[in-house]
């Protein structure tokens, strides 16, 4: 055998498809429920408002990694805010790493267990998914970019059926009137779907990996701008089909929408949905999964790969046995993912701030 | 003698004698040695002449009468050197080697040399020897005597718009069908000869002005590291060559048809030739360029582009059809149209087996039919194929072993494997369609999605000489889907594919371009 030799390194396009993979992932599916609960018809104004914020928070973090284009965060941390601050900041990454894994698989396998196949046991899904995660994060991170760019394609499934005039079940009456709770309800919008964007915070983690960092930024907006046109093409269309009232009370939005709405050209658009479903959630684990193994190899200097791949999904399993219910699943949900979110709004402006002033990194 | 003893300890239970060893100032200690060597050798031959210079001089041919052509050693070589010699030659004193060579032999491939090891390859490969008394060094004269075929359409890969010539046994012919075609002095040749017992030749073929350097560096590399007694078919080196040799997708491509070796060297690829087979390896290749033919370029583009769409839709039934159906007996049955239902349901209900049983009964038995017909002579196969028809087909039903939706997903699957091009891809999906169905039959449709994204993963991650074996659709290359799922026209590929990538991106070059 001839196999080539490992490469870690990420096409700028590749690592944006992987970002986009895996921010895509869980938010389309609960997030009109959530903002309306939180913010009634302005949700879809809301998330306008979240998106903006998180591109400005985007530059910060492009400028932050500029300073350190050979390090992750999880290297460059202690050398800002001390080894052990650095450290404990770095654990907690792993952490909410292997806990969005968790929460990406319960998600996943709740969906199959209540669509798909009704009678088999959730563990053994998960099981068959931390495997199919294994073999892929055992592979260096160039497979994992080229899956990611293979994979891309099927987010514009996604796109099609959102597309507001495709369907006549939408009355635009239902997103009347504007500015309804006024700015407190967008406010209380804000925090509640904070959740949504989750994934986008692992530019941190993978920046140094990607060849051309000078095309970095522009896909890097190019990315959230995508995500961001999927997130409002959801909650838009899902306002303008249900009425207020009736979306508070739903799951997962997303699913009970693709069910009850008739799509042109596609009939049976749920066996579609459960195949880009199992894509984006598959995904979003594996980008995680690969940013815990590399924040252990770099925390805490271990160079076995095959172990800590072993140990992350055997972590990650044992998690997924604590969350319940479908109750319990979207309360971890928004636990682990704001806190993702928050870390990436509060982490890099405050560590840009010390950058800058301690004159460490590239600029400095 | 003493040679001769030391050639009996050198050699002991091996035939080809070591490096060093060297030929003798004495002709008949050279003979016996060689004598020694081929005892029990039938094809041996030893013929001693007289050169007729002005002092006669004992010389001797030594060759292997099967493989070395006698007419050319009769009259080219002995009848030469045994008729009046030039006047120059007759003036000296003593002959030499290099004199003949030079200025008696008209031999166009000649060489000399003192070592027994090589004298003794060349003799394998139809050489004969030349040695003269009181000479150390023996002439190596090729000789080769074949007995080629004519040359035909290849049987797997015949067109109906295109060239119907193809590779035949003989190396040498090979190459030249493929410099007929690029006749450029960039094209290069370089051969090796491999396999310790066989001493067969390969040679690796490219444009050195359009092949990338590390390219040719890699294949050459991997050629050298073969280590092998036998080489008899090119199969017998793609194992050595391929990046991975435990996955169903064979990462290099084999033809018997000059222009399609000669269009893989345009694009930059490289060409491998064996001596003794036809089949003829191209290097780098990926999961798409498999499934086009040569005629793909000949047709319209937008016929071409149809058939390469179909061979890709018949790729997705012919290794998804048997899981989809599992999937649709066993968990969702509320997926199946619902007139489809009771006709379905009836006939399932009395079939014994059950639906993965009964889907794989009847799989393994097409696949052994096909197998059998392979082998079997041509009057022969299509009684067994009619048998296997009727049996399968019909009694099968009529017997309630199998269900009539079983015979229509089999004989579906069946056709769709041998859409592709290539033998080799139709075992890969013999490969990829028990693996689904085994996945399909526990976990319905979301087990064909698991078993999808691990066939993606997987060939996400094979490489193909460090080309990526999923190009053009991962990674992602907008410029190559010119010449991959669909064909555009030829006018609108100015530039050559990126993947394995060229020394020159534009087809033409810049300043011959016609705006």
């Amino acid at each position: 055998m001839n196999r080539p030799p490992h490469s870690m390194s990420l096409h700028a396009s590749q690592f944006a498809m992987m970002l986009i993979g895996c921010t895509v992932g869980i938010g389309p599916l609960f997030i009109a429920r959530i903002a309306t609960v939180a913010s009634g018809r302005d949700a879809w104004i809301v998330f306008l408002i979240y998106l903006a914020i998180i591109l400005c928070n985007s530059l910060i973090m492009v400028q932050l990694a500029k300073r350190f284009p050979k390090q992750t965060f999880v290297q460059y941390v202690p050398e800002l805010v001390g080894t052990w601050i650095g450290k404990c900041i770095g654990f907690i990454l792993i952490v909410l790493g292997i806990l969005t894994i968790a929460v990406t698989m319960k998600i996943l396998s709740y969906i199959i267990a209540t669509y798909v196949l009704l009678k088999t046991p959730m563990d053994m899904f998960n099981v068959i998914i931390l495997m199919l995660l294994i073999y892929l994060v055992m592979f260096d991170l160039r497979v994992m970019g080229r899956l990611a760019t293979g994979l891309f394609f099927v987010s514009f499934l996604f796109s099609y059926f959102y597309i507001p005039p495709v369907n006549d079940y939408g009355n635009v009456l239902l997103l009347m009137p504007f500015f309804e709770n006024g700015w407190q309800g967008i406010w209380k919008g804000l925090g509640a779907i904070l959740f949504s964007l989750s994934g986008l915070e692992l530019f941190l983690t993978y920046y140094p990996y990607v060849d051309d960092k000078r095309n970095m930024r522009k896909y890097f907006i190019w990315s959230i701008l995508f995500v961001g046109l999927l997130f409002e093409i959801s909650l838009f269309t899902q306002q303008l089909v249900y009425p207020l009232k009736y979306l508070a009370h739903l799951w997962a939005p997303s699913i009970h929408y693709i069910s009850i709405v008739e799509f042109p050209v596609f009939e049976r658009t749920d066996a579609i949905f459960t195949i880009f479903w199992f894509t984006v959630l598959f995904k979003t684990a594996a980008v995680y999964m690969y940013h815990s193994v590399i924040s252990i190899q770099q925390v805490f200097q271990v160079h076995q790969k095959r172990i800590i791949v072993f140990l992350v999904a055997v972590l990650g399993f044992a998690v997924t046995k604590m969350i319940g219910n479908a109750a319990d699943i979207e309360k971890w949900m928004i636990y682990v993912l704001t806190a993702n979110v928050g870390l990436s709004l509060i982490l890099p402006s405050l560590l840009l701030m010390i950058a800058k002033f301690r004159r460490k990194g590239l600029a400095g | 003698m003493i040679l001769l003893s030391w050639f009996r300890r050198l050699i002991g239970g091996a035939e080809i004698p070591k490096e060093d060893a060297q030929f003798s100032h004495d002709i008949d200690k050279n003979m016996d040695a060689l004598r020694e060597l081929f005892v029990d050798t039938d094809d041996f031959r030893i013929r001693e002449f007289q050169i007729n210079s002005t002092k006669p001089t004992r010389a001797c041919v030594i060759y292997l009468n099967t493989i070395a052509d006698e007419k050319i050693i009769r009259e080219e070589i002995m009848r030469t050197l045994m008729q009046k010699l030039p006047q120059s030659v007759q003036e000296l004193r003593s002959l030499q080697i290099s004199l003949l060579q030079h200025s008696v032999l008209s031999s166009s491939d000649m060489v000399q040399s003192t070592s027994v090891r090589e004298a003794v390859r060349n003799m394998m490969i139809g050489s004969t020897l030349l040695f003269i008394e009181k000479s150390d060094q023996c002439l190596i004269i090729m000789t080769p005597w074949s007995n080629k075929r004519a040359i035909s359409e290849p049987e797997t890969e015949s067109v109906s718009r295109g060239p119907h010539d193809g590779f035949t046994e003989l190396i040498s012919d090979n190459i030249g069908m493929v410099r007929r075609r690029i006749k450029d002095p960039s094209l290069k040749i370089v051969s090796y000869t491999l396999g310790a017992k066989t001493q067969t030749k390969v040679s690796m073929m490219y444009l050195k002005d359009l092949a990338l350097p590390e390219l040719v560096n890699d294949v050459s590399e991997r050629l050298k590291e073969i280590h092998t007694d036998s080489i008899l078919e090119s199969g017998d080196i793609e194992e050595f060559l391929e990046d991975d040799a435990l996955t169903p997708f064979p990462q290099v491509e084999v033809t018997e048809r000059p222009d399609k070796s000669a269009a893989a060297m345009l694009e930059g690829r490289i060409i491998i030739l064996v001596d003794g087979t036809p089949g003829t390896l191209v290097v780098p290749t990926t999961f798409f360029q498999l499934a086009q033919t040569p005629e793909d370029h000949y047709q319209r583009a937008i016929f071409s582009s149809f058939k390469r769409i179909y061979r890709l839709l018949g790729f997705i039934l012919a290794t998804s059809l048997s899981s989809f159906y599992l999937a649709l007996v066993n968990y969702s049955t509320h997926l199946i149209p619902v007139k489809l239902v009771p006709v379905l349901m009836t006939k399932r209900a009395e079939v014994p087996f059950p639906p993965l049983l009964e889907l794989i009964i009847m799989q393994v038995l097409i696949d052994m039919i096909l197998e059998g017909n392979l082998r079997m002579p041509a009057k022969l196969g299509q009684t067994l194929g009619v048998a296997g028809a009727i049996v399968i087909g019909q009694a099968a039903i009529t017997a309630n072993l199998i269900t009539p939706a079983v015979v229509i997903v089999v004989s579906v699957t069946t056709i769709t494997a041998y859409l592709q091009p290539r033998l080799s891809n139709s075992y890969s999906i013999i490969w990829i369609r028990y693996f689904n169905m085994l996945i399909a039959s526990m976990f319905g449709f979301f087990g064909i999605v698991v078993a999808w994204m691990f066939w993606v993963i997987h060939l996400c991650s094979l490489q193909s000489f460090r080309t990526a074996y999923f190009a053009p659709i991962a990674p992602f290359k907008w410029s190559d889907w010119k010449d991959a799922i669909i064909r555009v026209p030829k006018w609108a590929m100015t530039k050559q594919p990126s993947t394995p990538g060229t020394l020159q991106p534009n087809k033409i070059p810049k300043g011959e371009m016609k705006h």
